[in-house]
């Protein structure tokens, strides 16, 4: 993605342009989102920062097509796409796993949603039950597991379905510190090696860039765009990059644009 | 599970049931003691002798009045599924019919047993109708609960699955519902023997509430206290019964209990 002339050959995986939406909150109209710039390259880990409010959940709900924006297109591989339900993957900070299912047919819902009988899906899954770390764990009800394999289970639902993007809205939010670091490792190494395309939204600023390609700031309510930062870090990362120049030079571009805010306010 | 709490779990019926069989010994002795006519209070040993001597009677007499609760309880139980059901589902059913299952619990049941015995006969029909109407209660009302008490963002998490509103219903609403709906089910079986024997007291010639009427005024009072055991006898086992089936249906919600009292870990 270093070389311009494929950049523009290239068909985003995301396009989302001039996209606007307002909530009625006790009967005035309040904007959330404004004018919001977007785009995700195929394969690419593009996170979205911003304080608490600016919309980024919200940005996520849409994308996800859980909500509807008011005005704005938004594009899959160039394809304007109303009902976006079903067609990307969607996770959220809690992992929402049921109580009453076995980690197995947890992991397997999504595909039995599709109408794959539970037995197919049970005989399908086993490979990635295993490649996430989760298997001699099928067999156990979610309320025996520690919360990151909880989150990693949740994370296998959302991967189960083949779905290229994968949307994540604070998946590491609830995690203590170790396990959150560990998780973003295990992360990084699973979009990559299945090959997704992936948007994060976080208020992690080390997370964020750790983990992204490029990273998009938010403002404050309305949202909108307000710094698109590209991360140069060469892959495959590493911990020791967060202690690096390059590493903090990054951080200080996007710490600044969040004072002012902070400090206008 | 320790050694220690094994013990204490197998030795937590071993008071009550002390205490219980203290107090039958004091029944006896005061009885004797004082010369208490067996037509004013007979002596436990009396009771259990009658219990003995007239178990063919009783034993038909108690078959009578399981079959009515059988039955009754069984219509319950579609009655409240269905409308819990409709309910959760409609939001028409729910302004309409939810205030007048309410309201509905208000009207005396014993007030309107009469009316039955005019419109249905003295058979076994106004008995099943009686337990019915008592019991359908607490399990619609409850499942009812269970239906709707639902984590908005499970039903997101579904929706993105691409579930349709049936699928979510079958897959999260339903089992969700099920521990309110063993609740409702415990209350309903704890009141159903009371329900039957109101049905055979207003009307009717056999059950163990008749064989009470008919033999109070003969002063068989060891009879009246044999089937009164019965009765108590019927209630406790018939929860009993609720109790194991609820274990096996929800084995995850037990799991869960004990790992959150920290019997497992």
């Amino acid at each position: 993605m270093s070389n311009p002339e494929t950049i523009l050959s290239e068909l985003p995986k995301i396009n989302v342009k001039r996209l606007s939406k307002t909530y009625l909150i006790d009967g005035k109209t309040e904007s959330i989102l404004k004018d919001i710039d977007f785009f995700v390259r195929p394969g690419e880990f593009v996170s979205i920062i911003g304080a608490s409010g600016c919309g980024k959940s919200t940005f996520l709900h849409i994308l996800a097509g859980l909500e509807s924006p008011d005005s704005g297109i938004i594009e899959f591989d160039g394809i304007s796409v109303d009902s976006r339900l079903g067609e990307v993957g969607y996770m959220q900070q809690k992992d929402l796993l049921l109580p009453w299912r076995t980690v197995l047919d947890n992991v397997i819902l999504g595909l039995q949603i599709e109408g794959v009988s539970r037995k197919r899906a049970r005989i399908d899954s086993l490979d990635l039950i295993d490649q996430f770390g989760l298997l001699g764990f099928e067999n156990l009800y979610p309320d025996a597991l520690s919360g990151g394999m909880r989150q990693r289970a949740a994370f296998l639902r959302t991967m189960l379905l083949g779905q290229t993007i994968i949307l994540l809205d604070e998946p590491f939010g609830a995690l203590d510190a170790l396990t959150k670091l560990n998780m973003q490792k295990w992360l990084m190494d699973v979009c990559l090696r299945m090959n997704k395309t992936t948007v994060l939204v976080t208020h992690d600023i080390d997370e964020a860039l750790l983990l992204s390609d490029r990273v998009y700031l938010l403002t404050s309510r309305p949202g909108r765009n307000n710094l698109i930062l590209d991360v140069g870090l060469v892959r495959p990362r590493d911990y020791e990059m967060v202690t690096g120049t390059m590493f903090s030079d990054l951080k200080k571009q996007l710490m600044e644009p969040l004072w002012e805010e902070i400090g206008a306010s | 599970m320790t050694f220690v709490r094994k013990i204490q779990r197998s030795t937590a019926w071993i008071l009550p049931m002390g205490i219980l069989l203290f107090l039958l010994v004091l029944w006896e002795v005061l009885v004797r003691a004082g010369n208490v006519p067996a037509w004013q209070l007979p002596t436990p040993s009396a009771i259990l002798n009658e219990l003995i001597v007239s178990k063919g009677l009783l034993w038909s007499h108690t078959l009578v009045t399981l079959e009515e609760i059988g039955v009754g309880f069984s219509a319950a139980l579609i009655t409240g599924w269905t409308l819990a059901a409709g309910i959760a589902y409609s939001r028409i059913l729910e302004r309409s019919v939810y205030p007048i299952i309410i309201a509905s619990q208000t009207i005396p049941i014993i007030a309107i047993a009469p009316l039955l015995l005019i419109w249905v006969g003295y058979g076994l029909t106004p008995k099943v109708i009686i337990v019915a109407l008592i019991c359908f209660y607490p399990i619609s009302v409850n499942t009812v609960d269970g239906l709707k008490s639902i984590d908005p963002d499970m039903v997101n998490m579904f929706r993105t699955l691409g579930a349709s509103r049936f699928q979510v219903f079958t897959k999260l609403q339903i089992p969700n519902s099920l521990p309110f709906m063993f609740s409702g089910i415990k209350i309903g079986i704890s009141v159903s023997v009371i329900a039957a024997v109101i049905g055979e007291w207003v009307g009717g010639s056999e059950g163990l509430g008749y064989l009470i009427t008919y033999s109070q005024p003969l002063f068989l009072t060891a009879r009246v206290f044999a089937a009164i055991f019965l009765l108590s006898l019927m209630g406790i086992i018939l929860f009993a019964l609720a109790v194991w089936i609820e274990h096996l249906t929800m084995p995850w919600y037990f799991n869960a209990k004990r790992i959150n009292s920290g019997e497992i870990l």
